[in-house]
């Protein structure tokens, strides 16, 4: 059963190990991205300890965690890929094997994930992480915390990106809808650029209603050492309810784009 | 000319129509570029609350170079959306109807499409760039109206040129993927700030080898009367122009020679 899945996850992760070249690129952009974030802090911090609990070991830190997590946005592409087969009708195949469509479109994604998270986020943060002194979890524990509170982002960016992606058996042409939730809202809500209590209260209370900061806000903070004990519990609680509302709306959104499909026939 | 013209328009204009077709989503679309410039302002806003300044440079300041930057990024979008993919035309073989076609090729693939999305973007860049510039204390005459202006078409024809090469290189490579997109953002994103910031080695890749710095920074130290060259000359302040022509002539013979070696990929 699981075996069946796991075929894509390797053949994805294959697919993208062709292409070297772009990957080197890739990398290359990314990298002068994160410096301009770590220079621009640099700067900001001159003449200051500490800014809202954030000293400048802490918010370098938490800047280039949160730029290496960024790179899943990316590289995702899960809505188009979606779109892209409905207009060609590629979609009709997949309908045909006897596989869930979800975790199908889940295990081809997380093998290209898992391929960016080990050739150009595991590179990058070392490079930076060396070049800049930054600080690890502070335990073990806390390194484990991390890296499932990471998945339970991906598996919440996902999600959004899929109902996005959905969303073309209606529309058609969705770069409108992806631009608005990712390039819009999700920039703004899920704490990238700055932590989530740098924000104008105002903000942050939208943020906190979001799910979009259980994408990047959460894992960070739990880096960082922000959210300890009682609030990191908090957060993995809601990134949970995040996870199970936004597979099963997934669920349902494809379920009646299917039934939509029957109707039009051929 | 007139010809060219009559052609362009004709071609920009089919693409138009055909990305009218979908009005809800092209309605979307500007509406989310919008919310993510202001999103990004309103991001502005909350860390210079904080910090008051960045090296000496305002909030207004800062706002001014990023509409500046933002102005010339949303017109290269309108004009030139067609080179972000352009590998598509290699690895599709599209590339080989493009070169039987009796105008140049470079003309025909940039007609071929022309973004009114981005020009939601330039409209907001416009606003944002007029407050800041208000803002920042400039006043208005023709000599800066002018200056402005050249400024901002430079800019364009820099930030075109990169996006140029980098397309360029999918002639050589077959496949370029994001690696445009990618580069431009990064690009636009290091004008936003100034440039004093970074390290003298990110400065200098940002003055001589991607001079993107010649969109934002140098001219600003001449329309916010600064002076903060960082030992480089002080005419560099008017080097946006004579940049952009170098970088043109430059990109195109690139373009050329990439076009003189290029082989159809067949299928």
């Amino acid at each position: 059963m699981i075996k069946k899945y796991l075929t894509f996850t390797v053949k994805a992760f294959q697919r993208t190990l062709t292409y070297r070249f772009e990957l080197w690129m890739e990398l290359f952009i990314n990298v002068l991205f994160m410096l301009v974030y770590v220079y621009l802090w640099k700067a900001l911090y001159t003449g200051r300890t500490s800014v809202e609990g954030y000293d400048l070991s802490r918010i370098l830190t938490y800047i280039v965690v949160s730029q290496t997590l960024l790179t899943f946005t990316f590289t995702l592409r899960i809505a188009r890929i979606i779109e892209e087969k409905v207009r060609t009708g590629e979609v009709v195949t997949d309908l045909m094997k006897p596989i869930d469509f979800q975790l199908m479109t889940l295990a081809t994604a997380a093998g290209t994930s898992s391929h960016t998270a080990l050739f150009n986020m595991l590179p990058k943060f070392l490079l930076f992480y060396g070049a800049f002194g930054l600080s690890l979890p502070s335990s073990l524990l806390m390194v484990f915390l991390f890296i499932i509170s990471v998945v339970l982002g991906y598996v919440i960016l996902f999600s959004i990106e899929f109902i996005i992606g959905i969303f073309a058996f209606w529309l058609v042409e969705i770069r409108g809808l992806y631009a608005f939730v990712i390039w819009g809202l999700a920039m703004l809500f899920s704490g990238y650029f700055l932590p989530l209590e740098f924000y104008p209260t105002f903000l942050a209370k939208i943020a906190a209603v979001l799910p979009f900061r259980a994408i990047i806000y959460f894992p960070t903070a739990i880096y960082t050492g922000q959210l300890m004990g009682e609030s990191l519990v908090t957060a993995m609680l809601i990134q949970l309810a995040w996870v199970a509302a936004l597979v099963g709306l997934g669920r349902l959104a494809y379920r009646a784009a299917f039934r939509k499909l029957v109707i039009q026939g051929g | 000319m007139r010809r060219y013209i009559k052609l362009y328009f004709l071609l920009a204009g089919a693409y138009v129509r055909s990305r009218l077709q979908y009005r809800l989503s092209f309605g979307l679309m500007c509406f989310g570029i919008v919310i993510s410039e202001v999103c990004l302002l309103g991001l502005l806003a909350a860390l210079l609350a904080k910090f008051r300044t960045v090296n000496g440079w305002t909030w207004a300041e800062v706002v001014f170079l990023y509409g500046l930057g933002n102005l010339a990024y949303s017109f290269m979008r309108i004009l030139g959306s067609q080179l972000d993919d352009f590998d598509r035309y290699i690895i599709r073989g599209e590339l080989d109807g493009v070169l039987i076609r009796p105008v140049p090729p470079l003309f025909y693939i940039l007609a071929s499409r022309i973004e009114l999305i981005h020009v939601s973007r330039a409209l907001t860049s416009i606003v944002i760039f007029v407050v800041a510039f208000h803002l920042s204390g400039i006043r208005w005459t023709l000599d800066v109206g002018l200056f402005t202006l050249t400024t901002i078409l430079s800019g364009t024809l820099i930030m075109f040129t990169l996006m140029l090469i980098s397309a360029t290189v999918a002639l050589w490579t077959t496949k370029s993927g994001k690696l445009t997109d990618l580069l431009i953002s990064a690009t636009k994103e290091a004008t936003v700030f100034p440039i004093s910031i970074y390290p003298l080695a990110v400065r200098l890749l940002l003055t001589f080898v991607l001079p993107v710095a010649f969109v934002t920074y140098y001219p600003a130290q001449q329309l916010l009367q600064k002076d903060e060259f960082l030992g480089m000359p002080e005419l560099f302040q008017f080097g946006a122009p004579v940049v952009a022509l170098v970088m043109l002539c430059v990109s195109y013979s690139l373009w050329c020679s990439g076009l003189r070696r290029y082989h159809s990929t067949g299928s």
